[in-house]
Protein backbone atom coordinates (compact mmCIF):
# COMPACT_ATOMS: atom_id res chain seq x y z
CA UNK A 1 0.00 0.00 0.00
CA UNK A 2 2.81 2.37 0.93
CA UNK A 3 4.64 1.48 -2.28
CA UNK A 4 1.46 2.21 -4.26
CA UNK A 5 1.00 5.55 -2.47
CA UNK A 6 4.60 6.48 -3.18
CA UNK A 7 4.14 5.54 -6.82
CA UNK A 8 0.95 7.54 -7.23
CA UNK A 9 2.46 10.63 -5.62
CA UNK A 10 5.52 10.46 -7.86
CA UNK A 11 5.26 13.38 -10.35
CA UNK A 12 6.64 11.28 -13.20
CA UNK A 13 4.04 8.57 -12.62
CA UNK A 14 1.25 11.14 -12.26
CA UNK A 15 2.05 13.14 -15.37
CA UNK A 16 3.60 10.55 -17.71
CA UNK A 17 3.05 6.88 -16.84
CA UNK A 18 -0.61 6.97 -15.73
CA UNK A 19 -1.98 9.17 -18.55
CA UNK A 20 -0.03 7.13 -21.10
CA UNK A 21 -1.33 3.78 -19.84
CA UNK A 22 -4.94 4.97 -19.37
CA UNK A 23 -4.98 6.54 -22.82
CA UNK A 24 -3.51 3.39 -24.38
CA UNK A 25 -6.02 1.07 -22.70
CA UNK A 26 -9.02 3.27 -23.53
CA UNK A 27 -7.84 3.66 -27.13
CA UNK A 28 -7.47 -0.11 -27.51
CA UNK A 29 -10.96 -0.64 -26.10
CA UNK A 30 -12.65 2.07 -28.18
CA UNK A 31 -10.69 1.71 -31.43
CA UNK A 32 -12.72 -1.20 -32.84
CA UNK A 33 -15.89 0.89 -32.44
CA UNK A 34 -14.53 3.51 -34.81
CA UNK A 35 -16.12 6.93 -34.83
CA UNK A 36 -14.90 9.75 -32.67
CA UNK A 37 -15.32 8.13 -29.28
CA UNK A 38 -11.73 6.89 -29.61
CA UNK A 39 -10.76 10.51 -29.03
CA UNK A 40 -11.89 10.00 -25.46
CA UNK A 41 -8.74 7.91 -24.90
CA UNK A 42 -6.50 10.95 -24.52
CA UNK A 43 -9.19 12.82 -22.60
CA UNK A 44 -9.41 9.88 -20.17
CA UNK A 45 -5.61 9.80 -19.80
CA UNK A 46 -5.57 13.48 -18.98
CA UNK A 47 -8.51 13.12 -16.57
CA UNK A 48 -6.64 10.35 -14.71
CA UNK A 49 -3.63 12.65 -14.32
CA UNK A 50 -5.85 15.52 -13.12
CA UNK A 51 -7.35 13.22 -10.51
CA UNK A 52 -3.93 12.17 -9.21
CA UNK A 53 -2.43 15.66 -9.26
CA UNK A 54 -5.35 17.82 -8.08
CA UNK A 55 -7.79 15.29 -6.59
CA UNK A 56 -10.52 16.98 -8.69
CA UNK A 57 -11.03 19.62 -6.00
CA UNK A 58 -12.88 22.66 -7.28
CA UNK A 59 -12.73 25.20 -4.47
CA UNK A 60 -11.24 27.69 -3.98
CA UNK A 61 -11.68 28.23 -7.69
CA UNK A 62 -8.13 29.04 -8.75
CA UNK A 63 -6.72 29.11 -12.27
CA UNK A 64 -5.76 25.43 -12.66
CA UNK A 65 -9.23 24.37 -11.49
CA UNK A 66 -10.85 26.88 -13.84
CA UNK A 67 -8.88 25.31 -16.69
CA UNK A 68 -10.08 21.82 -15.77
CA UNK A 69 -13.68 23.11 -15.59
CA UNK A 70 -13.29 24.79 -18.96
CA UNK A 71 -11.87 21.53 -20.30
CA UNK A 72 -15.02 19.70 -19.18
CA UNK A 73 -17.13 22.32 -20.97
CA UNK A 74 -14.95 21.97 -24.05
CA UNK A 75 -15.59 18.20 -24.16
CA UNK A 76 -19.33 18.91 -24.38
CA UNK A 77 -18.68 21.53 -27.07
CA UNK A 78 -16.49 19.04 -28.92
CA UNK A 79 -19.21 16.36 -28.85
CA UNK A 80 -21.70 18.91 -30.23
CA UNK A 81 -19.29 19.81 -33.02
CA UNK A 82 -18.91 16.13 -33.88
CA UNK A 83 -22.65 15.55 -33.91
CA UNK A 84 -23.70 18.73 -35.68
CA UNK A 85 -21.92 19.79 -38.84
CA UNK A 86 -21.22 23.47 -38.29
CA UNK A 87 -18.37 23.69 -40.76
CA UNK A 88 -18.64 27.42 -41.39
CA UNK A 89 -19.54 28.53 -37.92
CA UNK A 90 -17.22 26.29 -35.93
CA UNK A 91 -13.88 28.17 -36.20
CA UNK A 92 -15.46 31.54 -35.42
CA UNK A 93 -17.50 30.11 -32.56
CA UNK A 94 -14.44 28.38 -31.12
CA UNK A 95 -12.33 31.52 -31.43
CA UNK A 96 -14.87 33.52 -29.42
CA UNK A 97 -15.28 30.72 -26.85
CA UNK A 98 -11.49 30.37 -26.48
CA UNK A 99 -11.03 34.11 -26.05
CA UNK A 100 -13.82 34.24 -23.45
CA UNK A 101 -12.28 31.32 -21.55
CA UNK A 102 -8.94 33.13 -21.52
CA UNK A 103 -10.51 36.31 -20.13
CA UNK A 104 -12.19 34.34 -17.34
CA UNK A 105 -8.87 32.72 -16.52
CA UNK A 106 -7.11 36.08 -16.40
CA UNK A 107 -9.92 37.88 -14.58
CA UNK A 108 -8.21 38.03 -11.14
CA UNK A 109 -5.28 39.86 -12.71
CA UNK A 110 -7.40 42.07 -14.95
CA UNK A 111 -9.62 42.90 -11.98
CA UNK A 112 -6.66 43.93 -9.83
CA UNK A 113 -5.80 46.64 -12.38
CA UNK A 114 -2.15 45.74 -12.73
CA UNK A 115 0.04 47.78 -15.00
CA UNK A 116 -0.78 48.01 -18.73
CA UNK A 117 0.93 44.72 -19.74
CA UNK A 118 -1.95 42.78 -18.19
CA UNK A 119 -4.29 44.38 -20.73
CA UNK A 120 -1.87 43.44 -23.47
CA UNK A 121 -1.80 39.94 -22.04
CA UNK A 122 -5.62 39.83 -22.01
CA UNK A 123 -5.78 40.77 -25.70
CA UNK A 124 -2.82 38.67 -26.87
CA UNK A 125 -3.78 35.77 -24.60
CA UNK A 126 -7.34 35.69 -25.89
CA UNK A 127 -6.02 35.76 -29.45
CA UNK A 128 -3.59 32.90 -28.62
CA UNK A 129 -6.26 30.64 -27.11
CA UNK A 130 -8.82 31.57 -29.79
CA UNK A 131 -6.30 30.96 -32.59
CA UNK A 132 -5.16 27.56 -31.33
CA UNK A 133 -8.68 26.25 -30.74
CA UNK A 134 -10.11 27.62 -33.99
CA UNK A 135 -7.11 26.37 -36.01
CA UNK A 136 -7.21 22.91 -34.48
CA UNK A 137 -10.83 21.99 -35.16
CA UNK A 138 -10.06 21.61 -38.88
CA UNK A 139 -7.82 18.65 -37.98
CA UNK A 140 -10.47 16.69 -36.11
CA UNK A 141 -10.77 14.21 -39.01
CA UNK A 142 -7.00 13.91 -39.45
CA UNK A 143 -5.77 11.99 -36.41
CA UNK A 144 -2.07 11.94 -37.35
CA UNK A 145 -1.98 15.71 -37.73
CA UNK A 146 -4.23 16.31 -34.71
CA UNK A 147 -2.15 14.07 -32.46
CA UNK A 148 1.13 15.55 -33.72
CA UNK A 149 -0.14 19.06 -33.06
CA UNK A 150 -1.48 18.39 -29.55
CA UNK A 151 1.65 16.39 -28.64
CA UNK A 152 3.94 19.24 -29.68
CA UNK A 153 1.78 21.91 -28.01
CA UNK A 154 1.43 19.98 -24.75
CA UNK A 155 5.09 18.96 -24.58
CA UNK A 156 6.22 22.52 -25.30
CA UNK A 157 3.79 24.01 -22.78
CA UNK A 158 4.53 21.39 -20.13
CA UNK A 159 8.30 21.53 -20.22
CA UNK A 160 8.50 25.32 -20.52
CA UNK A 161 6.02 25.66 -17.64
CA UNK A 162 8.23 23.38 -15.54
CA UNK A 163 11.20 25.62 -16.31
CA UNK A 164 9.06 28.72 -15.82
CA UNK A 165 8.57 27.79 -12.15
CA UNK A 166 5.11 26.27 -12.03
CA UNK A 167 5.42 22.52 -11.82
CA UNK A 168 1.66 22.15 -11.39
CA UNK A 169 0.91 23.50 -14.87
CA UNK A 170 3.96 21.71 -16.20
CA UNK A 171 2.75 18.37 -14.88
CA UNK A 172 -0.80 18.84 -16.13
CA UNK A 173 0.26 19.91 -19.63
CA UNK A 174 2.85 17.11 -19.83
CA UNK A 175 0.10 14.62 -18.96
CA UNK A 176 -1.69 15.63 -22.18
CA UNK A 177 1.50 14.96 -24.15
CA UNK A 178 1.82 11.54 -22.50
CA UNK A 179 -1.82 10.66 -23.22
CA UNK A 180 -1.41 11.66 -26.87
CA UNK A 181 1.89 9.75 -26.93
CA UNK A 182 -0.04 6.50 -26.42
CA UNK A 183 -2.21 7.29 -29.44
CA UNK A 184 0.85 8.15 -31.51
CA UNK A 185 2.38 4.82 -30.55
CA UNK A 186 -0.68 2.97 -31.82
CA UNK A 187 -0.57 4.92 -35.07
CA UNK A 188 3.12 4.23 -35.41
CA UNK A 189 2.27 0.54 -35.50
CA UNK A 190 -0.29 1.15 -38.23
CA UNK A 191 -3.39 1.25 -36.06
CA UNK A 192 -5.26 4.47 -36.88
CA UNK A 193 -7.25 5.95 -34.01
CA UNK A 194 -9.90 8.57 -34.67
CA UNK A 195 -9.55 11.97 -33.02
CA UNK A 196 -12.72 14.06 -33.37
CA UNK A 197 -13.59 17.47 -32.00
CA UNK A 198 -14.36 15.87 -28.63
CA UNK A 199 -10.62 15.28 -28.23
CA UNK A 200 -9.11 18.11 -30.24
CA UNK A 201 -11.17 20.99 -28.80
CA UNK A 202 -10.77 20.28 -25.06
CA UNK A 203 -7.12 19.21 -25.16
CA UNK A 204 -6.00 22.13 -27.33
CA UNK A 205 -8.08 24.57 -25.25
CA UNK A 206 -6.68 23.23 -21.98
CA UNK A 207 -3.09 23.26 -23.28
CA UNK A 208 -3.46 26.82 -24.56
CA UNK A 209 -4.97 27.94 -21.24
CA UNK A 210 -2.14 26.31 -19.28
CA UNK A 211 0.29 28.33 -21.38
CA UNK A 212 -1.56 31.57 -20.69
CA UNK A 213 -1.94 30.70 -17.00
CA UNK A 214 1.78 29.99 -16.67
CA UNK A 215 2.48 33.35 -18.32
CA UNK A 216 0.04 35.31 -16.17
CA UNK A 217 0.49 33.58 -12.82
CA UNK A 218 4.10 32.53 -13.06
CA UNK A 219 7.14 33.46 -15.11
CA UNK A 220 6.67 31.76 -18.47
CA UNK A 221 8.30 33.99 -21.13
CA UNK A 222 5.88 35.37 -23.74
CA UNK A 223 8.01 34.22 -26.69
CA UNK A 224 7.32 30.61 -25.68
CA UNK A 225 3.67 31.03 -26.61
CA UNK A 226 4.54 33.00 -29.76
CA UNK A 227 6.59 30.01 -30.92
CA UNK A 228 3.93 27.46 -29.93
CA UNK A 229 1.34 29.43 -31.93
CA UNK A 230 3.20 28.27 -35.06
CA UNK A 231 2.46 24.59 -34.38
CA UNK A 232 -1.00 24.48 -36.06
CA UNK A 233 0.54 25.99 -39.21
CA UNK A 234 3.56 23.68 -39.36
CA UNK A 235 1.49 20.56 -38.81
CA UNK A 236 -0.39 21.37 -42.02
CA UNK A 237 2.70 21.19 -44.24
CA UNK A 238 1.85 18.94 -47.19
CA UNK A 239 3.34 15.45 -47.06
CA UNK A 240 2.76 12.97 -49.92
CA UNK A 241 -0.04 10.62 -48.93
CA UNK A 242 1.72 7.70 -50.65
CA UNK A 243 4.47 7.72 -48.04
CA UNK A 244 4.17 5.08 -45.32
CA UNK A 245 2.06 6.16 -42.35
CA UNK A 246 4.90 5.86 -39.86
CA UNK A 247 7.11 8.09 -42.05
CA UNK A 248 4.34 10.67 -42.30
CA UNK A 249 3.84 10.47 -38.58
CA UNK A 250 7.53 10.88 -37.74
CA UNK A 251 7.80 13.89 -40.06
CA UNK A 252 4.62 15.47 -38.73
CA UNK A 253 5.67 15.07 -35.10
CA UNK A 254 9.21 16.28 -35.87
CA UNK A 255 8.04 19.39 -37.74
CA UNK A 256 5.34 20.20 -35.17
CA UNK A 257 7.76 19.75 -32.29
CA UNK A 258 10.33 22.10 -33.84
CA UNK A 259 8.92 25.38 -32.40
CA UNK A 260 8.28 23.56 -29.12
CA UNK A 261 11.93 22.47 -28.98
CA UNK A 262 13.10 26.03 -29.69
CA UNK A 263 10.73 27.35 -27.00
CA UNK A 264 12.03 24.81 -24.47
CA UNK A 265 15.65 25.67 -25.30
CA UNK A 266 15.09 29.45 -25.04
CA UNK A 267 13.19 29.10 -21.76
CA UNK A 268 15.91 26.88 -20.33
CA UNK A 269 18.60 29.33 -21.53
CA UNK A 270 16.83 32.32 -19.95
CA UNK A 271 15.45 30.75 -16.77
CA UNK A 272 17.71 27.77 -16.17
CA UNK A 273 16.70 24.62 -14.38
CA UNK A 274 13.73 24.74 -11.99
CA UNK A 275 14.57 25.26 -8.30
CA UNK A 276 14.65 22.06 -6.26
CA UNK B 1 -30.51 66.40 46.19
CA UNK B 2 -30.26 68.06 42.75
CA UNK B 3 -26.56 68.64 43.42
CA UNK B 4 -26.07 64.91 44.03
CA UNK B 5 -27.87 64.05 40.75
CA UNK B 6 -25.73 66.59 38.94
CA UNK B 7 -22.54 65.17 40.44
CA UNK B 8 -23.54 61.60 39.47
CA UNK B 9 -24.40 62.72 35.95
CA UNK B 10 -21.04 64.51 35.58
CA UNK B 11 -19.14 61.47 36.87
CA UNK B 12 -20.99 59.26 34.41
CA UNK B 13 -20.16 61.60 31.56
CA UNK B 14 -16.47 61.59 32.47
CA UNK B 15 -16.23 57.84 33.07
CA UNK B 16 -18.17 56.79 29.93
CA UNK B 17 -15.30 57.38 27.46
CA UNK B 18 -12.96 55.55 29.81
CA UNK B 19 -15.22 52.50 29.68
CA UNK B 20 -15.56 52.75 25.87
CA UNK B 21 -11.78 53.02 25.49
CA UNK B 22 -11.01 50.17 27.87
CA UNK B 23 -9.75 48.15 24.89
CA UNK B 24 -6.60 49.77 23.57
CA UNK B 25 -6.28 49.93 19.81
CA UNK B 26 -2.98 49.44 18.03
CA UNK B 27 -1.70 49.64 14.48
CA UNK B 28 0.92 47.10 13.46
CA UNK B 29 4.27 48.64 12.59
CA UNK B 30 5.23 47.11 9.19
CA UNK B 31 8.87 48.04 9.72
CA UNK B 32 9.13 45.84 12.80
CA UNK B 33 6.71 43.03 12.00
CA UNK B 34 7.95 40.15 9.89
CA UNK B 35 6.10 36.84 9.72
CA UNK B 36 8.58 33.99 9.34
CA UNK B 37 8.21 30.37 8.38
CA UNK B 38 10.39 27.31 8.77
CA UNK B 39 9.96 24.13 6.76
CA UNK B 40 11.88 20.92 6.21
CA UNK B 41 13.77 20.85 2.92
CA UNK B 42 13.78 17.25 1.67
CA UNK B 43 14.47 16.13 5.21
CA UNK B 44 18.03 17.49 5.07
CA UNK B 45 17.69 20.90 6.65
CA UNK B 46 15.18 23.45 7.89
CA UNK B 47 14.66 26.28 5.45
CA UNK B 48 13.60 29.68 6.73
CA UNK B 49 11.79 32.44 4.92
CA UNK B 50 9.85 35.56 5.72
CA UNK B 51 7.31 37.99 4.36
CA UNK B 52 8.56 41.53 3.92
CA UNK B 53 5.20 43.37 3.85
CA UNK B 54 2.67 43.06 6.65
CA UNK B 55 -0.06 45.32 7.95
CA UNK B 56 -2.89 45.07 10.43
CA UNK B 57 -4.23 46.10 13.79
CA UNK B 58 -4.82 44.78 17.28
CA UNK B 59 -6.86 45.57 20.30
CA UNK B 60 -5.88 44.71 23.85
CA UNK B 61 -8.37 44.79 26.68
CA UNK B 62 -6.28 44.39 29.80
CA UNK B 63 -9.33 44.57 32.05
CA UNK B 64 -10.98 41.58 30.35
CA UNK B 65 -7.70 39.82 29.43
CA UNK B 66 -8.98 39.79 25.88
CA UNK B 67 -8.47 41.49 22.55
CA UNK B 68 -8.29 40.91 18.81
CA UNK B 69 -5.70 40.45 16.08
CA UNK B 70 -6.08 41.23 12.41
CA UNK B 71 -3.05 40.69 10.18
CA UNK B 72 -2.70 41.03 6.40
CA UNK B 73 0.44 39.69 4.74
CA UNK B 74 1.44 40.46 1.16
CA UNK B 75 1.96 36.95 -0.28
CA UNK B 76 4.19 38.28 -3.06
CA UNK B 77 6.62 39.70 -0.49
CA UNK B 78 7.89 36.21 0.39
CA UNK B 79 11.65 36.26 0.75
CA UNK B 80 13.98 33.31 1.25
CA UNK B 81 17.09 35.07 0.00
CA UNK B 82 17.05 33.29 -3.39
CA UNK B 83 15.09 35.06 -6.13
CA UNK B 84 14.32 31.99 -8.23
CA UNK B 85 12.95 30.06 -5.26
CA UNK B 86 10.89 33.12 -4.27
CA UNK B 87 9.39 33.20 -7.78
CA UNK B 88 8.50 29.55 -7.37
CA UNK B 89 6.94 30.20 -3.96
CA UNK B 90 4.80 32.96 -5.54
CA UNK B 91 3.66 30.63 -8.35
CA UNK B 92 0.50 28.46 -8.38
CA UNK B 93 2.60 25.60 -6.94
CA UNK B 94 2.67 27.31 -3.54
CA UNK B 95 1.16 30.68 -2.58
CA UNK B 96 -0.38 31.55 -5.97
CA UNK B 97 0.27 35.19 -5.11
CA UNK B 98 -1.14 36.67 -8.31
CA UNK B 99 -4.53 35.07 -7.69
CA UNK B 100 -4.50 35.27 -3.90
CA UNK B 101 -2.42 38.35 -3.10
CA UNK B 102 -3.00 38.38 0.66
CA UNK B 103 -2.52 35.93 3.48
CA UNK B 104 -4.74 36.90 6.39
CA UNK B 105 -5.09 36.01 10.03
CA UNK B 106 -8.20 37.10 11.92
CA UNK B 107 -8.64 36.22 15.55
CA UNK B 108 -11.85 34.75 16.90
CA UNK B 109 -10.85 34.54 20.57
CA UNK B 110 -7.97 36.03 22.55
CA UNK B 111 -7.13 34.97 26.09
CA UNK B 112 -4.36 36.92 27.78
CA UNK B 113 -2.72 34.88 30.51
CA UNK B 114 -0.98 37.18 32.93
CA UNK B 115 0.99 40.07 31.50
CA UNK B 116 3.37 38.26 29.19
CA UNK B 117 1.56 35.53 27.29
CA UNK B 118 -1.67 34.83 25.47
CA UNK B 119 -3.45 32.27 23.36
CA UNK B 120 -5.06 33.51 20.17
CA UNK B 121 -7.57 31.43 18.27
CA UNK B 122 -8.32 32.57 14.79
CA UNK B 123 -8.60 31.83 11.11
CA UNK B 124 -5.66 31.78 8.76
CA UNK B 125 -6.30 32.15 5.03
CA UNK B 126 -3.62 31.02 2.58
CA UNK B 127 -4.23 30.75 -1.17
CA UNK B 128 -7.95 31.22 -0.67
CA UNK B 129 -8.36 28.41 1.88
CA UNK B 130 -9.29 29.29 5.46
CA UNK B 131 -8.47 27.07 8.44
CA UNK B 132 -8.52 27.60 12.22
CA UNK B 133 -5.07 28.22 13.66
CA UNK B 134 -4.08 28.92 17.26
CA UNK B 135 -1.20 31.28 17.95
CA UNK B 136 0.84 30.94 21.13
CA UNK B 137 1.84 34.45 22.12
CA UNK B 138 4.80 35.08 24.41
CA UNK B 139 7.00 37.94 25.57
CA UNK B 140 4.29 40.60 25.50
CA UNK B 141 6.09 43.86 26.24
CA UNK B 142 4.42 47.24 26.33
CA UNK B 143 5.72 50.69 27.13
CA UNK B 144 6.65 54.15 25.94
CA UNK B 145 8.84 54.14 22.83
CA UNK B 146 12.28 55.38 23.95
CA UNK B 147 13.03 57.16 20.66
CA UNK B 148 9.61 58.34 19.56
CA UNK B 149 8.06 60.86 21.88
CA UNK B 150 4.44 60.18 22.84
CA UNK B 151 4.33 56.77 21.20
CA UNK B 152 3.16 53.79 23.25
CA UNK B 153 4.17 50.45 21.78
CA UNK B 154 3.33 46.80 22.43
CA UNK B 155 5.29 43.92 21.00
CA UNK B 156 5.12 40.16 21.19
CA UNK B 157 6.32 36.94 19.62
CA UNK B 158 3.73 34.46 18.35
CA UNK B 159 4.14 30.98 16.92
CA UNK B 160 1.88 28.36 15.37
CA UNK B 161 2.27 25.04 13.63
CA UNK B 162 0.32 24.40 10.46
CA UNK B 163 0.19 21.80 7.71
CA UNK B 164 0.43 23.42 4.29
CA UNK B 165 -1.59 20.57 2.78
CA UNK B 166 -4.56 21.78 4.86
CA UNK B 167 -4.46 24.91 2.71
CA UNK B 168 -4.25 23.01 -0.57
CA UNK B 169 -0.54 23.74 -0.97
CA UNK B 170 0.54 20.23 -1.90
CA UNK B 171 3.49 20.73 -4.23
CA UNK B 172 6.51 18.57 -3.46
CA UNK B 173 4.80 16.51 -0.77
CA UNK B 174 6.03 14.48 0.99
CA UNK B 175 9.66 15.31 0.07
CA UNK B 176 9.31 18.98 0.97
CA UNK B 177 7.86 19.14 4.48
CA UNK B 178 4.16 19.43 5.14
CA UNK B 179 4.40 20.85 8.67
CA UNK B 180 5.48 24.45 8.92
CA UNK B 181 6.29 26.62 11.91
CA UNK B 182 4.92 30.14 11.56
CA UNK B 183 6.40 32.88 13.71
CA UNK B 184 5.19 36.42 14.01
CA UNK B 185 7.38 39.03 15.68
CA UNK B 186 4.98 41.92 16.02
CA UNK B 187 5.30 45.52 17.09
CA UNK B 188 2.26 47.75 17.19
CA UNK B 189 1.74 51.39 18.15
CA UNK B 190 -1.25 52.52 20.15
CA UNK B 191 -3.61 54.77 18.19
Amino acid sequence: MVIMDNLLTNPLVQSAVVPFIVSLIVALILRPHGWYWTGLSAVAGFAAAVYLITDFQLFPLRSDRKIVLLGCGAVVLGVLLDLVRWRRLAPGLLFVAGAAACLWLLWPRINSFDAWPIWLLAVAGSAYVGWLVAASVGLKDKPVQADSMIFALALGTGLTALLGATALYGQLASAIAAAIGARLLLQLFGRPVAAGALMVVPLVAVTALFGIGALAYSKLPWYTLALLALVPLLVRLPIPARWPLFVQLMIRVGVAALPAAVAIYLTWRDLGAPPI
Amino acid sequence: MRKIYLAVAMMSAVSAPVLVNAAEQYTIDPAHTYPHFAISHLGFSTMHGRFDKTEGDLTIDWAKNSGSVNIKIDAASVNTGFAKRDDHLRSPDFLNAAEFPTITYKSTKVVIAGKKSAKVEGELTIAGTTKPVTLNVERINCGDHPMKKGAYVCGFDATAKIKRSDFGVNYGLPAVGDEMVLSFEVEAERK
